[in-house]
This record gives C-alpha cells, structure tokens and sequence, in this order.
C-alpha cells in the first residue's frame, strides 16, 4: 500500500510531466522571442538588463534607460529610496534626450515621447501607424543625387530624353516629342521630368507610346500595364519604364522596402534603433536592417513622416547609428558608409563609403561614434579610431597607444568640449581632445596623456570579467555619466575622479508576449491555411461519416450478396501504401483537367473527394462497432408502426448511435487535419494549401523562426485538441471496442 | 434472377451503394492504375499521355532490384535499413511504454481521471507537429534537449567518470551532439514517433486490463503468487490479442511513416539524409519530386506485395490469440 502511495503515485505524475513537456515548450516558446531561443534563453531566467541611458535630471535625480525599455529614475537626496520606475515594455529600445522630452525608439513598439517631469509616456506612435504613413508616401519623384558623377549625367540623359525614340528600334517619337517638354542639360532637368510625374495627360500619353514596346525586362511593367490604373501607378509605372529603357543614376528607380515583421524584432542586434531629434521639434529615426525604408522624419505635431531612402541616395538602409549634426544635419552610419542627410533639404548631401575617403571597411563590426564638430566625427570600430571629416571627405586613423593593456574592443566614444572618452570593457579612456586628434599615427602614450577610469561601476557581481562593459558615456559638465552591461550605472566626478553615485537597476522581467500570433496573421496568409484546414477538414468529415453510417448500418443489420467481399475490401484497402493512390489520382486528376477541363488539383472539389473515400473505409471499420451495440428490437419495434427500413435508420439508429457517430467524425476529422502527402501534391498553392502545406511554403521566409514556427504549431494543435476532448470517451472507446472485439 | 437479387436486397444495397462506389473509383481503380503504371515509363514527359505512356514491362522493376548503378538505387538501402529498426524501435517502444503507462494509471490513485487525460496529449498533436516540434528540440545549440542534458544537467560531466568520451572545442566548451545529422537520426525520429503513438497503445491495454476479472489475480494471490508472477503468468498472457493488434497498427503506421520525418527536417524542406530517411519519403522523392511516376508506382507496389506477406505471417503468429481474444 505504501509502496503504491510513496513509490508508484508519484512516479506516474513524473510520467506525466514528462510526457507532457513537448507540448508545453512549444506553447512556451510560442510565446517568446526568436533572439532569445537562439540564445538559448529559454528556461526561465531574467534577462540581462542593459543600460543604454545615463543621466541626470535636473531636480529629479539621476536617470537609467535599459534595453529593454524599462526607466528608472533614481532620487540624489534619499539614495535608499526605491527608484521611480516606468515600464515601456519595448525591445531593442534606444533613446535621445531634450531637455525634459526623452525620445524612445524601440524594434518593437515603434517611438515614443515620455515627458521626464510629468514621468509619463505622452505620445506613441507605433510601428503600424508608422507603416501606413509609408504606405501614403510617393517615392516617385526625382530628385538629386549627392556625388560629381550624378552631376555629369544631366547632359547624357536630356540628349537621350529629347532625342531617342521611347520605343527602341523604332523611329517613333522621343520623350521630349511625346510630352512637348525640351529637357535642358542641368539640375532643371529633374524639374521637368517631375513636371510630367504631375500632369495626367503627359503621364498617359508617354505610357500609351511605351505599350507599344513588345517585351520588358522587368517583370513589374507588364503587371503594373494589367492592372487598374491609378495616378499612383501611373507614376510608378513612367519610373520603371523610364529606368529600363533610359538606364542610368538619373532615372534610376528602386523598390522601397518595408518588411513588417522585421521592423517588430530585429535579428542578432541587442540594439538595432536609432533615434535623434532634429530642427523644428523633428525626430529623425532608422533601423539597423535592411528591408526598412532608411531615414524617417517624423513631425511629432502633426504625426507626418517623410522618408529618406536609397532613391535619394542613400547607400544603405540598414543604420546602425543617426549622429546629430546641426539643427538641419544627421549623419547616417550604415553598414555601406556615411550619410549627410539635409533634413530640411529633403536630400542626401553627401556620400562616403567604408573603404574610400581613408575610410576603413568595416568587415561587420559594429561602430560607435561621437560627434567632434560640425565638420568632423569620431568613428570607432574593434581597437580603431578614425578621425573624419565629413565636410571636405578625408579620414584619419588616430593613434591608439593606450589600447597596448587593453584587449576590449571600443564599445562607446564620446566627446566634450576638452576630451575624448573611449568606452572599453575595462573601463574608461579618457584624452585631451585636440592633442590625440592632431597627433601622428605612431604617437606614443608620452604625447597623449592619458587617464583611465577602471573599475567604474564599483559593483560587487560575479560577472567578473564584463562587468565594466561601458555601453553609454555622457559627460555632463565635469561629470561623466555612464551606462553598462548588466544594468550598471553610475557618474563619475571629473575634478576627484571619484565614482560619487553609482546603481545597479534590476534584472529585466522575462518577456512572454502574443506577438508571435499576430505576426503568423501578417507575414504569412495563415488564416488562408486555417481556413482551407477548416473547409476541407470538416467537409471530409460529413461526407466520409455520412457515406460510412450507411455502409457500416448495412453490413450490421442485413444480409446481402457480397458482404463478405466488401468487408474484406475495407479492411485490405488498409493495408495498402498511400501513395499507391496518390500517384495514380495525381496523374489522373493531371488528366482529367486536360482533356475533361475540369481543375482536380488545387481545388477544394478535388482534396475533399480524394479524402473522403480515403476515409471512408476507417470510418465505416469504427462505426459498425457502435451500430452492432444498439439493439435490433428498437428499429424492428419502429418498423412494425410504419416506418420504412430508411426511416427507421434515420428515426432510430442514428439518434441511439449519435454519440458513436460523433466520436468517428472527429476522429476522421483528426485523420484528416494530420494528413500532409496527399495535400502536399493536390494542394499547391496559397487557395488551397492545408496548414502542413503552407508550413512548408513559407519554410524560406521562416528561416530559423522557430517562434513563429512553434506558434504555428499551436495554433494547428488547438483545435483538434478541443474537439479531442470534447468527444475523447467515445473516440477511445470506439477505437478499442473495434479493436479490442478483433 | 438479377431482378430478384435487387428486389431481395434493394435496401442494403442501396445503404452500400455510395461507400462501394468511393472505394471503386478512389481505391480499386487506382490501385489498378497503379499496378499499370509500375509497368509504364511513366515521367514529368509522359504524364500527358496518361496510360498510354511507352510500356517497358518489368524494366521499373528490375531497376530497383538488380541494376545497382541505377540512380533510383541510391539511398534505398538505406531507406529500407531505416524503416525495419524504425517498425521495430517504434513498435517495442510503444508497446513496452504503453504497458508500463497502462498499468501506472489502471491503478487507483487520487487524479487517476486527470492523470489518463494528460498523458493522452502526446496522441492528438497532429504528427506534422510532432516533427516541426522534435525537430527543433533536436537542434544542436537552441534546442531544449541537448540544453537540458548538458547545460543544466551536465550529463558529459556524469558519464566521463564511466569511461564516456565528449569532444571539446578549443575554448573548452563541449561539442554538444548533433542529432539531425549522422547516425543520431535514427533516434532523432525513432523517438517522437513513440512519443506520439503510446498514449494509444496504453488506451488500448487500458481497456484489456479492465476486461481481465479482479478473481483471477485474487485467486492467484491466494495461491501465493508475487505481484511480477502474476504480471507474467495472468496479465501477459490475457493482454496478447491486444498486442497483437498493436503489433499489426504499428507495423502498417511505421512502415508507411511519413509526416514525422517528412516535417522533422529543415522543416519539410530538407532532406532526412543516411540514417533518417525512410521508405516513404524515399518513394514520394522518387515520384513527386524527380516525377518517375513509373518507378514510385513499382517500388509502392512492391511494398504493398511485402506487407501483405509480413501481415500473412502476423496473421500466422497471432492467430490463437485473436481466436481467444
């Protein structure tokens, strides 16, 4: 008795667990980030808490932002008090401090304002209302490139414009003929070419000539000519064709790119946004990924973006950096090179990519960068500096004799108006601004002084060899604030180099979220899949369970010639290979659409068809275990009152079988959902793929998305777990009556 | 006398006629067709002439059977390697759990309702899940087994002491195993599957403990008999119709096996390779994906002629024990 209570009890509940942690980890990992399983994250740890802002608030205390997009604002007076904490809930989160407003762009929940002194988050727009601004801009209209060679090019192109004909091979008329304008060869060009963008009739006009050209290249031209034409496409459609027939920098048109789920979550990146506030109460903000627009400038007041992208030159859309210039200026680091974008303007103003200028190539590190002057940066990336300036186009490496005891990479720069402070994991570098910047390469620790600050967070933790990462330098009137792994912050007093006040905020909470479910919504067509689940699942059910209570009623009840041969039929079919079907039925269907002109494969018609008799032998197996348990006398009694032998069967036995039949149709109902051969050959495409199916489609797109993949999997698990349990009493019985009878 | 057979069974035949027709068109007629096409050289450049494709006897045939250079050969050995451990593995392990699980819950213990529903679970995951699942629990570094055995468990640490060997890499950092790729595989599939496919096997042994009357094991007890003896002399014996029954579903389930591998690698779009694939992903690859339609038919109707004989001499074994059961 014991041994059952102390031994047997509780190993069957361990039996349990077990059995039951597959499923578990998928819902759990349904509800995670993808960077946290590829991490390995996934056991329930907190996460690691970065601090990507440090500073003071004047009258309020000293200020830490984490990655994680969590605030606290912790009080110089009472150091023993809790710290005021504010909970934004996003990832990937950056900041940009002005004043009392503390900008916040993160991956996943788009940007926010949050009003220092009142402690509250004011305004948020996030990343979809973001995407519709996108959707209303027209990147249509030509504009100016950065670059001598842009400039070189208005001559070449207006010849072309005023005299080839559109139409190549053809003596027809040329652009300039067509619309009437004649092009000049400078800067105005642009202007006329706009001009046509704008004017309906020349815009239809030019089109109607180029209908005339027999084949594109590119595929988009012949589709956007099917479609309904709208001034919008109109315009799309003048570019495309402009940049194949006309090829060149001026006409020159690229697809701008927007990739929802990416924006949600960047991949690999811990800090992939980018936020700056720019003139006129603007803020400028990127994203480090490439299937992002570029540049967007959003005016807070009225909610407008406007976007720079690589149509206006920039030469990539994955930002790792915005650096505030002047009031007009932000420097763009992507991971191509560097970006002088004239927000005012509207334009790139100059380009310079890594590896011309002195720039070194950047071989996928990552940067850091402080600002000198209104001419000049600082770039530093793995043990380097460079000096650049950006006005005239010339980079300097600058000597980096203090990195001689260090192994770390750079991991922050900063500048004030005397010093330069170099971020590392062992602490902080601290030179004379001017005396490094203008020193030789080869310059020896003797003629740049140098002054480090290690040990800067003055922590106790175990993470002993990182626990100096300085991530975010600030210095701020003679002193430094500073920001570091693992949720370490502190300031440093410059004139007693001494660390005066220093924290550690707390872990960051473990993040389980939805957002996995609504992504599987809209990046792939998953309720298109549910749906064609659904439809063919339940159809084949009826009419499999249908057609086999009638079999299966019939083989019970009556005697008639070939009964035997049609039970041993049923249970042979069971035997036999299912694609020995399916290759037969595949070039069969194949057949009949040729010659009958009736469409079998990708057709719901087809699938349900096929299924259907594909179950119905099963269903009629189980179903006659169930009939042969109701008693005659009841349909006999019925037919002595009147009925006939069908109405009996409906009036009667269907209604005394009902739970049995129930209990089949799911259980085909089950078969049917977890059927992946048939529906991987009948079912192709997106109208008609079953959820299994349409996995494997988008298996590409999904790459190691094992977050979206497990969510996926949830989702196709739910329903027939419901309906399971709904009917799981008559399904087991029906399964072990038949099988167990024998 | 036709008419006297259709006056004599109108109803019956009538409730039949659907199911009959569904299984001429849908079942018999292919199979036919299938048998035809075996002898066809069936291809992506012959599908159009349907069954007027050029006939070339038993060449399909022979080329699976004798001639070894022939491409289709490649990998069919291994296929066929696979899927008998893969039956075997998958049939013992379910039926060895699914006793042990049945006897756990038959039992009577507080929750025992509760404790039978959760352990059903496993079963209904649809078994495309059950790969897609599986195949990222298996992978190398993001997946939750080796994580658990040798991040938190540290199993490399616990059996070097009996002697095991574990590679390091440079820095010291274990070489966790790879059980997609190699001869892991085998195990990488042989596991989910019976993780899927017990909960049925105990339902069933569930129902033929209860049928066994308590006065068995009652008068055994009182005859002095220990609690294994009369697992082995009682319970065994009674549960072998289950068994067998089990046998021959499991038998048919293994050998014609698909979505689990199929979905398991690069989730559906990869191949199972050496040690994974299995006949019926072999035969689909074979068909849909290099379109021998002729072949595919061949080496199905193969396989249809293969289990006939190994349900033949299931049948044989099995035969007393069905009579009694």
């Amino acid at each position: 008795m014991d041994k059952s209570r102390f031994l047997w009890t509780p190993l069957t509940w361990i039996f349990v667990a077990l059995n039951a942690f597959p499923i578990l980890w998928m819902v759990w990992c349904s509800l995670m980030g993808n960077n946290e399983i590829l991490q390995g994250k996934t056991l329930p740890d907190l996460q690691r808490n970065d601090v990507f802002l440090a500073d003071s608030v004047p009258g309020l205390g000293m200020l830490a932002g984490t990655v994680n997009g969590e605030l606290y604002l912790y009080s110089l007076e009472r150091p023993k008090d809790e710290p005021r904490y504010l909970n934004l809930g996003y990832q990937s989160t950056s900041y940009s401090r002005n004043g009392q407003d503390l900008w916040v762009a993160s991956a996943d929940g788009g940007i926010s304002l949050v009003d220092l002194a009142a402690w509250q988050e004011t305004k948020h727009w996030d990343w979809g209302e973001i995407q519709e601004r996108f959707e209303a801009t027209d990147f249509t209209p030509f504009m100016e490139l950065p670059g001598e060679i842009f400039a070189r090019e208005y001559g070449a192109a207006a010849d072309q414009f005023n005299r080839d004909p559109l139409v190549e091979a053809n003596e027809g008329a040329s652009l300039s003929e067509v619309t009437g304008i004649r092009f000049s060869r400078d800067a105005s060009l642009l202007d006329s070419l706009n001009r046509i963008l704008l004017d309906q009739v020349m815009l239809a006009k030019t089109l109607e000539e180029w209908k005339k050209v027999p084949s594109w290249f590119n595929p988009v031209i012949p589709w956007l000519y099917k479609q309904e034409r709208t001034p919008q496409k109109d315009r799309e459609l003048f570019r495309w064709c402009l940049a194949e027939r006309f090829p060149g920098n001026i006409s020159r048109f690229l697809q701008v790119p927007w990739t929802d789920v990416w924006v949600n979550r960047i991949p690999g990146s811990g800090h992939g946004t980018s936020i700056t506030p720019c003139g006129n109460g603007q803020i400028c903000f990127a994203l480090w990924w490439d299937d992002f627009p570029g540049v967007g400038v959003l005016d807070p007041k009225t909610g407008s973006v406007r976007w720079i992208t690589a149509q206006h030159g920039l030469s990539s859309t994955a930002i790792q950096h915005l650096v505030r210039i002047s009031d007009r200026e932000v420097l763009a680091i992507t991971d191509a090179g560097l970006n002088l974008v004239d927000v005012v303007a509207h334009k790139v103003s100059a380009t310079f990519l890594f590896g011309e200028y002195g720039l070194k190539y950047l071989d996928g590190r990552d940067v850091t960068v402080a600002r000198l002057d209104s001419a000049n940066i600082l770039l530093g990336y793995g043990q380097e500096v460079m000096a650049f300036n950006f006005r005239r186009g010339e980079g300097k490496s600058l000597a980096m004799p203090m990195f001689r005891s260090i192994t770390s990479d750079i991991t922050a720069l900063e500048v004030d108006s005397v010093s330069a402070f170099i971020g590392t994991s062992e602490g902080v570098l601290v030179v004379d601004k001017m005396d490094w910047v203008n020193a030789p390469e080869d310059a020896s620790e003797n003629e740049i002084p140098i002054l480090l600050y290690s040990k800067v967070f003055e922590s106790n933790s175990t993470h002993e060899a990182t626990d100096a990462v300085v991530h975010t330098i600030k210095s701020d009137a003679g002193v430094l604030r500073l920001g570091g792994l693992f949720g370490f912050a502190s300031s440093i007093d410059r004139s007693s180099h001494r660390t005066y006040w220093h924290q550690q905020v707390p872990e960051g909470r473990f993040q389980l979220h939805w957002r996995n479910y609504e992504d599987l919504w809209k990046t792939i067509p998953f309720g298109r899949f549910l749906r064609n689940s659904l439809v063919i699942c339940l159809s084949v059910m009826f009419i499999s369970v249908l057609v086999a209570a009638l079999a299966s009623y019939a083989i019970v009840r009556f005697e008639f010639p070939g009964k035997r041969l049609l039970s041993m039929t049923i249970l042979a079919t069971q035997m036999v290979p299912g694609i020995l079907y399916l290759i037969p039925i595949f070039i069969l269907f194949t057949t009949i659409q040729q010659y009958v002109m009736i469409e079998m494969v990708n057709t719901w018609h087809g699938i349900i068809l096929v299924y259907s008799a594909f179950f119905i032998p099963m269903s009629t197996w189980i179903l006659r275990g169930f009939f042969a348990s109701i008693p005659r006398e009841l349909e006999e009694a019925a037919m002595i009152d009147g009925c006939s032998p069908f109405g009996a069967f409906i009036r009667i036995t269907i209604p005394a079988a009902l739970p049995g039949i129930v209990a089949t149709g799911i259980y085909v109902f089950l078969l049917a959902w977890d059927e992946l051969m048939f529906a991987w050959v009948l079912c192709t495409d997106t109208s008609t793929a079953t959820i299994p199916v349409g996995i494997r489609l988008y298996v590409g797109q999904f790459g190691n998305r094992f977050d979206l993949l497990m969510a996926a999997a949830t989702v196709a698990t739910l329903p027939v777990m419901v309906l399971f349990f709904l009917m799981q009493r008559h399904i087991v019985s029906g399964l072990t009556g038949g099988a167990v009878k024998g | 006398m036709r008419r006297d057979v259709w006056s004599a069974y109108k109803v019956p035949l009538l409730f039949v006629a659907p199911a009959v027709l569904g299984l001429l068109f849908l079942h018999v007629f292919p199979i036919v067709q299938g048998l035809v096409l075996s002898m066809l050289e069936s291809n992506k450049s012959t599908i159009e002439q349907y069954l007027h494709a050029p006939f070339v006897g038993f060449e399909n045939y022979k080329q699976i059977l004798f001639s070894s250079d022939s491409q289709i050969r490649q990998g069919l050995f291994d296929a066929i390697r696979n899927t008998i451990l893969y039956t075997v593995f998958v049939t013992g392990g379910t039926i060895l759990l699914g006793i042990g699980g049945a006897l756990l819950v038959h039992r009577n213990f507080k929750g025992r309702a509760v404790a039978r529903t959760l352990l059903l679970f496993s079963w209904i995951i649809p078994s495309y899940v059950v790969g897609m699942l599986w195949g990222f629990m298996w992978q190398q570094e993001e997946g939750i087994v080796n994580q658990l055995l040798f991040d938190r468990m540290h199993l490399d640490v616990m059996t070097s002491w009996i002697g095991v060997h574990w590679d390091y890499d440079a820095i010291g950092n274990l070489i966790k195993p790879r059980w997609l790729t190699g001869e892991n595989t085998l195990w990488a599939i042989v596991i989910p599957t019976v993780w899927r496919f017990w909960p049925f096997a105990m339902v069933m042994f569930l129902a033929g403990l209860s049928s066994i009357p308590k006065e068995i094991y009652e008068a055994a007890a009182m005859d002095g008999a220990k609690k294994s003896e009369q697992f082995f002399h009682i319970t065994l014996p009674l549960l072998r119709p289950v068994i067998a029954m089990i046998v021959l579903q499991g038998l048919i389930t293994n050998v014609y096996s698909f979505n689990i591998v199929s979905m398991m690698f690069g989730n559906g779009a990869g191949f199972p390779g050496k040690y994974g694939d299995l006949l019926m992903p072999n035969i689909f690859r074979n068909s849909f994906q290099m379109w021998n339609f002729g072949v595919g038919a061949a080496m199905s109707s193969m396989l249809m002629v293969v289990m006939m004989v190994v349900v033949m001499l299931w049948y044989r074994r099995f035969r007393e024990d069905l009579s009694n059961g």
